[in-house]
Parts: C-alpha cells; structure tokens; sequence
C-alpha cells in the first residue's frame, strides 16, 4: 500500500521542493522513473500543484530519464526569464520558453525522451484508458487505445473517459508490451488547449485543474491532474481490446465505421511513434494486433454521446 | 592521468561484473553509456553473456534492478535497427553504381559492418561514408543527385552554394553532405581522409590502391571494398585525432580498442601499422590512439609497439597538455554531477581540430565568419 509519505503531496511539498533544488526529485510514471532538477520557484510551484499524487521512487528503483529544468543565464532568471530544459544531449532539441511557461519547458523535456529512448514499448501517438474489473470480478483490465491527428480530440475524449468510471493510461503516448499485447499505463497530466478547457472545467470544475497558461504556441494550455486512483495504480498493465480514431464534429449525431485488414493495418503504423525503431517486433505485433482486435472510426457531436459509444464498443469486443 | 568514468570503463571491458550493481549506480552508469554512444553496445555485450551462459552460478545471476531490463532492451533495438539501416543504405547505393567500373571504398560503420569487424555490434551510425578517386567526385555526386539524394542544405530549405558549399569543396576531402530524399539517409562522399589544407595529409591514391575488396558473402557486399587493416584503423584514428574534436569521441576509441584486439593478432600487424603510419605520415595521431587505447580502455597493445610508437610522441609540454584534456573531453559526465573541467577541455581541443585542419590566416578568416553568422543567429557548417 502507497503511503501519503511516498507520493508526492502538500504534506511534503518542502521536501519536494528541496530535492527538485538538489536535482534529486525521483517520481514514478507507470513503469517509468524520471529524475528532475530545478532551482527556478515558479517551476516549482507549478509541478508540486501538476503534480500532486504522483509515487515518488525509493533508491531501489532504476532511474530512465534525467531532466534539468533551469533558467539559461543568471540574468535571464531575473530579467525577463527563459528557461530551457536540459537532459545533457550533446545537441539538444530544446528550445528556451518563457519563465512562466517553465513547466511546459518540463513536459517536453520527458514527453520527448519518453518518446524517442522507450523503445522497449512500441509507442503510439494515443490517448489510452482502461476498465478494471469490479469486485468480485474476474478477468484483467481492458484497455481502449485511441490514435488520430493531433486536434482531433483524443485528449478531450481521454480526459472525458478518466472522469467517468475509467483508468487513465495517457492522453499523449500509448506503451505496448510487444510480447503480449499489454499496455503500460503512462500517466501524465492531460494538456488541454483553448475551447477544449471551457468544455472540461465546465464537466469536472476547476479544482482538478492547473492555472491556465497563456499565449503558448498552441494557445492557452490547462493542465488536467491525473486522476489519484490512476497514479496509484500506474503500474498495472491491462490488455488492449479497442482501437478508436475520434472525430470530433460539431453537430454530429454519431457515427461509425470500421477499418479491417490492411487499413487497419496501415492507420495504426501512422499511429505509432518508434515502429520502425522496434523493427520486426513491432511488425508482428501490429498484425496480430488488427488480427485480434476491431478498429474503429468514430464520430461525436459531444462528450456523452462519445463517451457512451466507447462503452458500447467496448462492450461489444468482450 | 585522470581514466574514464569507473563504471562506464567497466561496462565496456568487462560488463558481467556490472551484475550486482545498485539501481542507483546502474542508472548513473546508463546515463555516461548512453552520452557516450555505447549503451546499445553494452547491451549486446549483456545480452551475449546470458545466452553464452544459460545456467547462472553467483557472478553470472540475472540483473535485479527493475526497470533495467526495459532500458537495456531498449538500447539493443537501437543498435540492430542501426546496423540494419546501414545495411540497407549500403544495398541502396550499391544499385545507383550497378553498372559502373567504379572502385567505391567503405568508410567507417559501413567498413566496419561489411568487414565484419567487432565493434559493429550496437553501433549507432547515423550516417555512411563512401570514398572514391578524386577524378570520380563529379560523376558520382551527379549519379546520386540524378537517383534521389540531395544537398541537405536543401532538405533544410535552405539554398545550396555560399560559403559552406564552397567552403567544402574548395578546402575539405569530402562533398558537402548529401540526403536520400525518402529516407532522410545522409552519405558523405570522401575523395581523401584528411583536409588537403592541413598541416598532415594523407596520399589518397595510396589508399586506394591498398584497399581491399569485401570478401564476406555474408554481408553480400561483393563488389565494395574497404581500406586495409592499417588503413583503417588509422583512418578512424585521424577522424577523432587529428581531424576530429576529439569531444564526444568516445565510441572512436572503443572502435579502436576492438580493431586493435581484431587486427593485432595478424602476422606482422603492428611491423606494418607503424610502418604505415609513417608514409602516410599519421605517426603522431597513431601515437595518441595507442597511448589513450592502451590506459583509458586497457586495449591490448604490446608494449614493444608502445615504445616504437614513442618516436611520433609529441614535445613533453604538448604531450602533458594532451594527457590532461583528452580522458576529460572523451568523459562523458553525469547530468546532476557539475564538471566543468570538461566543458573547457572540450572548447580546448575544438580549437585545437581546427588549427590542425587549416593554415593560420585561413583559419583566423573561417572562424571570423562562423562567428559573424552565429552573432547574425545564421547556423554554419
């Protein structure tokens, strides 16, 4: 059992807050650990509120990233601040953001390591949620995995789907074991942009959410906290049964449509981050993957009637 | 002299003793393999000790550290998905010269891959290397550009020409780089190992005529060649020595260490090396690679061949200078653990690269343009 002294908390945010200034801040994120360092306050600030609830990591537990998040000079951590995100590449893919944006600067940093050093997981660009049995029941968690364009609304729909009833797994990269076909629960805060934060706050009031930050190069960002009972549960795997591409068209009153063989095939390499990294693993696990599992278009014209669609398919897939 | 990270040195000489390290210390140690280059490598290596030893007694029991696991198979995918990009890159250009009578020689992984040299295993190579006569450059640039490589200036959007394109072809022994518009595969087309313009040159022609054709019909390669034994170690050790900035070079000299252990058990080995050192006149990068082989990796070296190799040995005053700034820019260091040691040994030596790659006056003219264009925020070559 997770004790309130091993996650990460209001209780403990002056320990918290002093190993983020020592760089000795380890957190867990599914199967992940990360390890953080930040001197800069605000930041701070920022991911003891973003990131409330998370399992901190005991020294027993390897660590596989590493991310420094400090301000690029002395003068521009009080002069007009910028900060960037380190994670000592020889050329670095970061760029420096705006003091206040600093937290963002965080989230890139781990979303693009996460992203490009994973490659134990076949990664796709996807929101995932899961259904665990209830008591009594038997059986392993489901996962529905659901890939698209980027504003197609997958976070929307993901952070929908974590509020009612489900496990969030991520709104931003789905992790597959290829050897079984499970997928790791990789929990992150859900970022959501400009319309997308009225629709949320409106369903789930404002207190789940991080302030709002403005004029981002996508606009105004809210973060969304993870669900508590997610993050204590992130290291449970659960099987894939569902594969959705969302659409969110205002108006609609709900469509579907299903992609069999080939195109499933082809739609779910578009989705994926590090295929060709995996290489013939990766292969084998998309085909047996579109072997087992349906795959499905879906159009929504709201957050209810998606969210009740979701359930009917996965209902459906048992 | 300062060595290598402890732990880092230990997973490339002898990574079964890594066995019963902490998580913690595995994750410091992961992080200095994976800066420099050789984490796909070292996970190779474990995975080779599992399968050659299936049944475990005490030195041998499996890694305990959750979440290793994930990492190290991580890293080994890596390393295979290199290898067999290359090899397909290879396969790739081999079809634009299929009808050719050209003599394309294999330059570093590639030479490595088709060879069959040990070091090939877990190595990240991002680009392939190519050389050919002097005389052939046009035709084989026009060749590829006509079968779908292009300038990477203009994959970048930026316009080809200007002072790097110039600066390339009038001073540098290779074309500026070009891409595979569909695979995004950069090759560098070389007509000589080292700058024309440096203060040591290599006679190309007598590479050429020394390289030796791939026998390997493993790899399929029938047709490439690659340099000679000597040739290419010493090539790999001007590109990290003499050429090179030697900062971030660290999988150079674990390539060498692994040529060195591959090649030295050949009759005659080491007479010809430093024979051929001699009339390339490479002596004093090869006394750098022997000398930093041999006490930052353990390389087997023999110590008659370190003495003949003392000849080439630079002044006491550079040869200490070197000793105190190469193990520092070769060393990667931990992200939470502060060094600046080598942050100014790497500028250091980066200084170094170019006085050796070019006369005063050209390069005092070249870094004042580079630097013009760095305050005008443009990015050079």
């Amino acid at each position: 059992m997770i004790t309130p002294d091993r996650i990460i908390s209001p209780e403990n945010g002056a320990q918290v807050t002093r190993d983020l200034n020592r760089g000795r801040l380890k957190f867990k994120v599914g199967p992940l650990v990360a390890r953080i360092g930040t001197s800069y306050p605000l930041l701070q600030r920022d991911f003891l509120d973003i990131y409330r609830g998370y399992p901190l990591a005991g020294p027993e537990e390897f660590v596989h990233f590493n991310l420094k998040v400090d301000p690029v000079s002395l003068l521009r951590r009080w002069v007009r601040p910028k900060i960037i995100a380190d994670g000592g590449f020889i050329a670095s893919p970061f760029v420096p953001l705006r003091g206040d944006l600093a937290i963002l600067a965080l989230e890139m940093g781990l979303n693009w390591q996460v992203g490009t050093r994973s490659d134990q997981f076949l990664i796709f660009h996807s929101g995932v949620v899961a259904r665990d049995p209830g008591p009594g029941e038997e059986g392993p968690s489901r996962a529905v995995l659901m890939a698209g364009e980027s504003g197609a609304g997958k976070s929307t729909l993901t952070a929908g789907l974590a509020y009612s009833g489900w496990r969030l797994f991520s709104d931003e990269f789905g992790l597959l074991d290829t050897s079984d076909l499970h997928l790791y629960p990789y929990p992150r805060p859900i970022s959501l942009k400009n319309e997308s934060i009225e629709v949320m706050t409106k369903r789930l009031g404002e207190e789940v959410f991080s302030r709002p930050f403005l004029n981002t190069l996508k606009g105004t960002i809210r973060y969304l906290r993870a669900p508590a009972e997610s993050l204590i549960n992130g290291h449970k795997p659960a099987r894939l049964d569902l594969i959705i591409f969302p659409q969110y068209v205002a108006g609609s009153t709900g469509g579907i449509s299903e992609f069999t063989g080939a195109e499933a095939f082809a739609m779910l390499r578009g989705a994926s981050v590090n295929c060709d990294r995996v290489g013939r693993s990766a292969f084998d696990a998309l085909s047996e993957l579109t072997g087992r599992c349906k795959v499905y278009g879906l159009q929504y014209g709201s957050m209810d009637m998606a969210i009740g669609m979701v359930e009917a398919l996965m209902e459906d897939a048992a | 002299m300062k060595g290598l990270p402890e732990d880092l040195k230990t997973l490339l000489i002898s990574p079964q003793s890594a066995r019963d390290w902490s998580a913690e210390r595995w994750s410091r140690a992961a992080y200095l393999a994976q800066s420099g280059a050789v984490l796909s490598r070292v996970a190779v290596d474990l995975a080779t000790l599992d399968q050659d030893a299936p049944d475990q007694d005490a030195d041998q029991a499996p890694l305990e550290v959750p979440g290793l696991d994930g990492c190290l198979l991580s890293a080994m995918r890596n390393g295979v998905r290199s290898q067999t990009r290359l090899s397909w890159e290879m396969d790739r250009i081999k079809r634009v010269f299929w009808d050719r009578d050209l003599k394309i020689v294999l330059l570093k992984g590639a030479a490595y891959l088709a060879a069959g040299i040990p070091c090939t295993r877990g190595r990240l190579s991002s680009d392939i290397d190519i050389m050919v006569a002097k005389d052939e450059l046009a035709s084989v640039e026009a060749a590829l550009l006509d079968a779908g490589w292009v300038s990477a200036k203009e994959m970048q959007g930026e316009e080809s020409g200007g002072y790097d394109d110039d600066y390339y072809r009038r001073w540098m022994h290779e074309l500026p780089p070009l891409v595979n518009s569909e695979r995004k595969t950069v090759i560098d087309v070389h007509h000589t190992i080292l700058p024309p313009t440096g203060r040591v040159t290599a006679d190309a022609a007598e590479l050429l005529d020394q390289a030796v054709p791939v026998e390997s019909e493993a790899h399929g390669r029938r047709g490439y060649f690659v340099l000679c034994d000597t040739d290419m170690f010493l090539h790999s050790v001007v590109h990290l020595f003499q050429d090179g900035e030697i900062r971030g070079g660290l999988r150079d000299l674990v390539d060498q260490t692994d040529m060195i252990a591959h090649f030295g058990a050949r009759p005659d080995f080491w007479e010809r090396l430093i024979a051929r050192a001699e009339v390339l006149g490479l002596g004093r990068p090869l006394y750098y690679s022997l000398r930093y082989t041999s006490v930052l990796l353990d390389a087997p070296v023999p110590a008659s061949v370190l003495d003949a190799a003392r000849r080439f040995a630079p002044p006491l005053a550079v040869r200490m200078m070197m000793d105190l700034l190469v193990p520092r820019a070769l060393s990667p260091s931990y992200l939470f653990e502060s060094d600046r040691g080598a942050g100014l040994a790497g500028e250091l030596l980066y200084i170094r690269s170019h006085w050796l790659r070019m006369p005063p006056l050209m390069l005092t003219r070249h870094l004042a343009i580079k630097a013009w264009r760095r305050i005008g925020g443009e990015k050079t070559a």
